[in-house]
C-alpha cells in the first residue's frame, strides 16, 4: 500500500503543477451554468407553489446524483494524461517498472492518482454548484433551502467515488497496455457524454433518477469483474512493448 | 572463485516472431566492470531489459544475484541507468531522487539523496527542476539515482552518452570507485569503446542477437592480435634481412615502415630466434612487443565477419 501511495502522490503533484488542470476546473464551473438556464426556463412554466417545490426538489436531487459522477469523470482525463500518457511518451514508466515495485502496484498507484484528485474536485465543484443553484436560483422560488435526500448524499459521497475508481482502473489498465494511450481517454469522454445525455434518456424511458444509485452499484460490480480479468493479463513486458521506443 | 552476479544460460528471446536473442550465455562475476558491446539493434537493450525483469526470456535461465529478478527483493539490490533516463522534468533533482529512494524502501531517503547528489557534483543544483538540466547533468543525476539505494549490482546503459569529456572522466572515476572502494558489480553497456577498454575487465560482444566474443578483455586482445609482434630497430632493416625473416618457419613479415617491423608468428615460434637473427645481422632491436588488437579492431573484425556469414 505504501508504494501505491508513493506513486499516486507523485503523479498527483505533477498534475497540479499543470495549468490545464485549473482550466478544466473552470470549464466545469461554466458547464454548471447550462443547468441554471434549464431550471429557470422550466420553473417559469409551472403554476402553484407545490409544483415549484416538487420540481425544485427533484431538480436538486438530480444534480446530487449526476454532478459528482459527471464532474469526476470529466477531470479524470486530465489526471490520466499526467499519470500514464506522459509517463509512457517519455518512457519514464520503464524506469519505474525496473524499481522494486510490482506491476499491480503501479497500476493501482496510477489509478489512485487519477481517482483521488478527480473525486475531490468533482465532489467539491458539485457541492459548490449545488449551493449556488440552491441559494441563488431555487431558494428565491421555494423560499427555503432544499437539502439533498439522504440516498443522493450517500450516492455522491460513497458510491460515486467507488464507481469512479472502478472505471479508472479499467481505463488505466487499457492505457498501460495500448501503444496509443490517448485513446483510453475517450472512455472518460464517452461516459461523460452518456451521463449528460443519459439523464434525459432515462427520463424519456420513464426511469426515475432515484434509480441512479442502483445503476451505479450495478456498474461497480461489472467494472470490478472486468478489472479482475484485466489484472491477470497485465505484465511489465506488455506495458514495455506498448511504450514508444 | 567469485560468484556470478548475473548469469544467463542459453537465453532466447522472440518478439513478434523475430528472434532477438539467440542462445545467449554469459556470466558477470562479483566485482566485475563488465562491458557489454554491440552495434545498434544487436540485442543489448533486450538483454538489459531481461536482466532488469522488464522482459521475460522466451527460453533459457536467468538469475541475478542468485535469485529470480521478477522478485521485488532482487530488484531492490539493483541500480540502473536506462537509455531513457526516467527523470521527471517538472520535479527537482532532489524530489526525483527521494521519489525513487522511497520506492526502494530506504529508511532515510533524504540523507542518502544528499550524499549521492554530492558524489555526482549536483548538490548545488539539487533544488532546480530537472527540465532545466543539460544532458550531461541528467546522466549524472540518473547515475545518482542508481547509486542511491546502495545496490550490489549496477546496470548502466550508456551512462556517459551526451556527457562532455570532463563529465565522462568523472563518471568513469565514480564507476571505478564503486568497484574498488565499495565492491559493487557493474554491467556497462556502451558504444564508447575507448571507455570500455579503459575500465572493463571482462566483455561480451553481441551482434544480431548472438554473443560473438566473450571473456577477459586482455586475453581476447591477445587472441585477436593473431600472434603478431612489433619490432622497433635502431636503423631500418635491409630488404635481404626481411626476406631472410620470411624464410623462418611460421614467421611472416606483415609490414615494414622505416624502423618498425610488424610480423606474425605461429604459437610454436621461439621469439629469441628472430631476435638472434637480427642481432647476428647487426640490427639492434630497441623494442619488441607482442601485438594486441585494440577493442575497436576487435569490434570491427567481429561485426564484419558476422555480416559476411
Amino acid at each position: 500500500m505504501n508504494k501505491i501511495w508513493i506513486i499516486a502522490r507523485k503523479d498527483i503533484g505533477e498534475a497540479f503543477r499543470s495549468r490545464s488542470t485549473y482550466i478544466f476546473i473552470l470549464v466545469m464551473l461554466v458547464l454548471t451554468l447550462s443547468y441554471v438556464s434549464g431550471y429557470r426556463v422550466h420553473v417559469k412554466t409551472l403554476t402553484g407553489q407545490q409544483a415549484i417545490d416538487d420540481y425544485s426538489r427533484s431538480f436538486l436531487n438530480g444534480l446530487a446524483y449526476v454532478l459528482p459522477m459527471m464532474y469526476s469523470i470529466f477531470v479524470c482525463s486530465i489526471f490520466a494524461n499526467y499519470s500514464v500518457i506522459v509517463d509512457k511518451a517519455k518512457r519514464n514508466i520503464e524506469s519505474l517498472m525496473a524499481t522494486p515495485v510490482s506491476m499491480n502496484q503501479i497500476w493501482m498507484g496510477k489509478s489512485l492518482a487519477v481517482t483521488l484528485p478527480s473525486i475531490v474536485i468533482g465532489i467539491g465543484v458539485s457541492i459548490l454548484a449545488y449551493l449556488v443553484m440552491d441559494l441563488g436560483f431555487v431558494t428565491p422560488n421555494t423560499h427555503s433551502f432544499i437539502f439533498p435526500g439522504a440516498v443522493a448524499a450517500v450516492s455522491a459521497i460513497i458510491i460515486v467515488p467507488i464507481l469512479v475508481f472502478s472505471i479508472v482502473t479499467i481505463v488505466i489498465n487499457i492505457q498501460l497496455n495500448i501503444s496509443n494511450p490517448r485513446i483510453g481517454n475517450f472512455v472518460f469522454t464517452g461516459i461523460f457524454i452518456l451521463l449528460v445525455l443519459g439523464v434525459n434518456a432515462l427520463g424519456g424511458l420513464g426511469i426515475s433518477i432515484s434509480y441512479f444509485p442502483l445503476i451505479y452499484l450495478g456498474l461497480i460490480g461489472l467494472c470490478t469483474a472486468v478489472s479482475f480479468v484485466l489484472s491477470r493479463s497485465l505484465t511489465k513486458e506488455k506495458v514495455l512493448l506498448s511504450t514508444k521506443t | 572463485m567469485r560468484d556470478d552476479v548475473i548469469r544467463l544460460d542459453h537465453v532466447n528471446k522472440e518478439l513478434s516472431g523475430r528472434q532477438i536473442l539467440k542462445d545467449v550465455t554469459l556470466a558477470v562475476k562479483q566485482g566485475d566492470i563488465f562491458g557489454y558491446l554491440g552495434p545498434n539493434g544487436a540485442g543489448k537493450t533486450t538483454t538489459i531489459r531481461i536482466i532488469l525483469g522488464l522482459l521475460q526470456a522466451t527460453s533459457g535461465q536467468v538469475s541475478v544475484l542468485g535469485q529470480d529478478v521478477q522478485m521485488n527483493r532482487t530488484r531492490r539490490k539493483i541500480g540502473f541507468v536506462l537509455e531513457a533516463d526516467g527523470l521527471y522534468d517538472n520535479m527537482t533533482a532532489y524530489d526525483n531522487l527521494v521519489y525513487y529512494a522511497k520506492l526502494y524502501d530506504l529508511s532515510q531517503p533524504a540523507q542518502r539523496v544528499d550524499d549521492v547528489l554530492r558524489l555526482v557534483s549536483l548538490a548545488d543544483r539539487a533544488r532546480d527542476r530537472v527540465g532545466t538540466y543539460s544532458k550531461g547533468m541528467r546522466q549524472r543525476l540518473a547515475l545518482a539515482r542508481a547509486m542511491a539505494p546502495d545496490p550490489e549490482l549496477l546496470v548502466l546503459d550508456e551512462p556517459t552518452a551526451g556527457v562532455d569529456p570532463t563529465g565522462q572522466i568523472e563518471i568513469r572515476q565514480l564507476m571505478l570507485d564503486m568497484i574498488h572502494k565499495q565492491g559493487k558489480t557493474i554491467l556497462l553497456s556502451s558504444h564508447n569503446l575507448d571507455e570500455v577498454q579503459r575500465i572493463c575487465d571482462r566483455i561480451a560482444l553481441i551482434h544480431k542477437g548472438q554473443i560473438r566474443l566473450y571473456g577477459e578483455l586482455e586475453k581476447l586482445q591477445r587472441q585477436m592480435g593473431h600472434g603478431g609482434f612489433e619490432i622497433e630497430t635502431a636503423q631500418p632493416i635491409a630488404p635481404p634481412i626481411v626476406a631472410e625473416l620470411n624464410t623462418l618457419p611460421d614467421v611472416k613479415v606483415r609490414e615494414q615502415r622505416d624502423r618498425n617491423l610488424t610480423l606474425s608468428a605461429g604459437p610454436n615460434v621461439d621469439i629469441s630466434v628472430i631476435v638472434t637473427l637480427l642481432a647476428s645481422r647487426g640490427v639492434r632491436v630497441e623494442q619488441f612487443k607482442k601485438q594486441e588488437a585494440s577493442l575497436e579492431e576487435m569490434f570491427t573484425t567481429i561485426v564484419k565477419e558476422a555480416e559476411q556469414k
